[in-house]
């Protein structure tokens, strides 16, 4: 899977005061831009890194007055890497304990959230103390935005051993570039038979490791009932119409 | 940030738009402050023009409601912060904080005075 192929890295070096935070998320736009991520992801990474570089302006040198920052970010096959750099104290935010967050308001702390953000909003949080000082690496993998829409195919034939793999190359392909919420328009589909049922459950089952969503839409009655037949029907989401499908990933929040 | 307050006969409504961040967190802080100082316990927050929220902002947000409702004119009924009109994404963050149980949340300012 070709994602992110273009290598591209900046770094920059700020003041440690809480004024930078504006030209750190300035910054980092620069790299999610690059990425083509979706507005959502591109927001969580810099409410991320703002959380990350507030943490440091306060904490990592305290009353000793001024200090600097050093932010520098990566793309590489798909993967966003933002590393932020200092030369306070050592703090490693992986032991600061985690708010619980369905605690009552009477018992609910107010501190520890900017770091369960952090975790939370990124893949993989990171850090070291270093004799450079400290060093916090944050990673997104993401998917360009492209790809993320929903994307519509209406498959036509017999999903038999012969005419499966061609009918379903399309979807295949596009399964492969990265789209993660997929419709199947199978109201053309004739006939349908193991071979076609187990190349739907390959596509499914790629989509699911990555999160996404496979809907297949206004099946025929004789096909339906291979998926009645077969338990089938309670693996994959079946929808009467796209209207349905497209209503149903609307009350999930997806962009339709 | 910008700030903006509408004193009501029972209710002050602060408009807050913009980034709430930890540079601007203490000026909304400030603002509660200054409410509370004046015996003013009943407040709404209107979030329409919030644009981004971090963590320093959830934590004044947190300290100003249970100062709020430290102020009681009977077991009833008393000061509290209640918040109006929030972006999608101030709304995520919520959620991803578990922010959206602690707080009561309305749908437009109208109706967040209203509830008071």
């Amino acid at each position: 899977m070709q994602l992110g192929s273009a290598m591209s890295h900046a770094s920059t070096t700020f003041p440690a005061s809480l004024e930078s935070l504006v030209a750190i998320s300035a910054f980092v736009n620069t790299a999610t831009h690059q990425c083509k991520m979706s507005e959502r992801e591109a927001w969580h990474v810099q409410l991320a890194v703002d959380e990350a570089a507030t943490n440091i302006m306060q904490h990592a040198y305290g009353d000793t007055g001024s200090g600097t920052l050093a932010v520098s970010w990566s793309i590489d096959g798909g993967v966003l890497t933002v590393v932020l750099h200092d030369h306070g104290q050592p703090f490693d935010p992986a032991l600061v304990p985690v708010p619980d967050i369905h605690s009552p308001f009477e018992d609910r702390q107010a501190g520890g959230l900017g770091i369960y953000l952090m975790n939370k909003l990124m893949d993989e949080v990171t850090y070291r103390f270093t004799d450079a000082g400290n060093e916090l690496t944050l990673r997104k993998r993401f998917a360009e935005a492209t790809a993320v829409r929903v994307q519509h195919f209406v498959i036509e034939g017999r999903l038999d051993a012969r005419g499966t793999a061609v009918a379903l190359e399309p979807v295949t392909a596009a399964v492969a570039a990265g789209a993660r919420t997929i419709l199947l328009d199978m109201h053309k589909v004739s006939f349908l038979s193991s071979s076609g049922l187990r190349s739907l459950l390959m596509i499914r089952r790629e989509i699911n490791a990555h999160q996404g969503i496979l809907m297949l839409i206004a099946l025929l009655p004789h096909v339906e009932e291979v998926f009645t037949m077969t338990g089938f029907s309670q693996v994959f989401e079946l929808y009467p119409s796209v209207e349905a499908a497209r209503s149903a990933l609307a009350g999930r929040g997806e962009t339709v | 940030m910008e700030i903006t307050q509408k004193r009501l006969n029972r209710v002050d409504l602060v408009h807050v738009s913009g980034r709430l961040d930890a540079m601007h967190a203490p000026a909304l802080r400030n603002k509660i402050e200054e409410l509370f100082a004046e015996g003013r316990y009943r407040i709404v927050l209107d979030f329409s023009g919030l644009e981004y929220v971090a963590s320093p902002g959830l934590r004044v947000l947190i300290e100003a409601r249970k100062k709020a409702r430290d102020w009681k004119i009977t077991d009833f009924e008393g000061g509290d912060v209640r918040l109006a009109s929030l972006p999608n994404r101030i709304r995520e963050v919520f959620d991803l904080t578990g922010f959206t149980s602690l707080f009561d949340i309305y749908a437009d300012a109208t109706e967040a005075v209203g509830s008071f």
